[in-house]
């Protein structure tokens, strides 16, 4: 993990490698810049865990079983105007068609298959973008 | 009755311990339950319901956080367990892993129980 700057000092963005022990990391990035805006206890845990789905969803997804040295870069900033957080993933693995990013079905439940239906439940805007080159970026926004 | 056949799990990041007690086996989680450690759980669940007991309880009392990786699991536990006619149980689930059991509105699923001695009745 890498960040360039204090992680209460927002905008900061950070790099992680896309890798399952970074879990840890990515949700303690997560709870320390949703504590600084102002959410309370249980809505920073709720944040956590849509930022960790969005995160293991890239490395299942987006990197596959790609060995490379896949990286993640995660943008957190305050929201303009109404206040609230935004964080912004971006990878470099696989572009996925948006169309078909969607919650699943809650009736075929396999490992992997709730992580969007998570995320847009959590979370007051979504979006999926293609990136210029390769991968995706997904924005998200929580309001207080 | 305790069997003692418990197994520490050290080096495992979510299975702290598996003990028999009478008809039920018992398997405690510690730490959090996401997808670098769902795949262990995955493994240990196919493993008991080999040869499945009445009852397995799965005590998350230590289990901190759990994502969707982890639910996943345990889902896919609670169906292989109904087809092997083996009543799984959760205990001491705490509110915030208890939350994600309600976003995901899977929360009628499962039986929740506040304690493994609650469970275990």
């Amino acid at each position: 993990m890498s960040t360039s700057n204090n992680i209460t000092d927002m905008p900061v963005e950070m790099e992680f490698s896309a890798v399952c022990d970074e879990i840890r990391n990515i949700r303690s990035a997560t709870c320390k810049c949703a504590e600084s805006v102002g959410f309370d206890d249980k809505v920073v845990a709720k944040i956590s865990l849509a930022v960790t789905e969005a995160f293991t969803n890239i490395i299942r997804h987006g990197y596959g079983c790609q060995k490379n040295d896949n990286k993640i870069k995660v943008l957190f900033d305050q929201t303009e105007g109404k206040k609230g957080l935004k964080i912004v993933t971006r990878d470099f693995g696989c572009q996925v068609d948006i169309s078909q990013i969607k919650s699943r079905d809650l009736e075929d439940i396999r490992p992997g298959g709730l992580g969007v239906h998570i995320i847009k439940t959590i979370m007051d805007f979504v979006e999926y973008k293609k990136a210029e080159d390769k991968g995706m970026i997904l924005t998200m926004i929580k309001y207080l | 009755m305790v069997n003692n056949i418990a197994m520490q799990y050290e080096n495992n990041k979510i299975i702290k311990d598996i003990r028999k007690v009478d008809d039920s086996i018992i398997l405690e989680l510690s730490g959090s339950f996401d997808m670098s450690c769902s795949m262990d759980l995955r493994q240990e669940l196919l493993s008991i319901l080999q040869d499945p007991p009445k009852k397995l309880i799965v005590d998350m009392a230590g289990v901190d956080c759990m994502d969707s990786s982890g639910l996943a699991t345990l889902i896919e536990g609670l169906k292989l367990s109904k087809k092997k006619m083996c009543n799984l149980r959760l205990s001491g689930v705490n509110e915030r892993v208890r939350g994600v059991f309600e976003i995901a509105r899977l929360e009628s699923m499962f039986d929740f129980y506040d304690s493994v001695v609650l469970a275990l009745q």
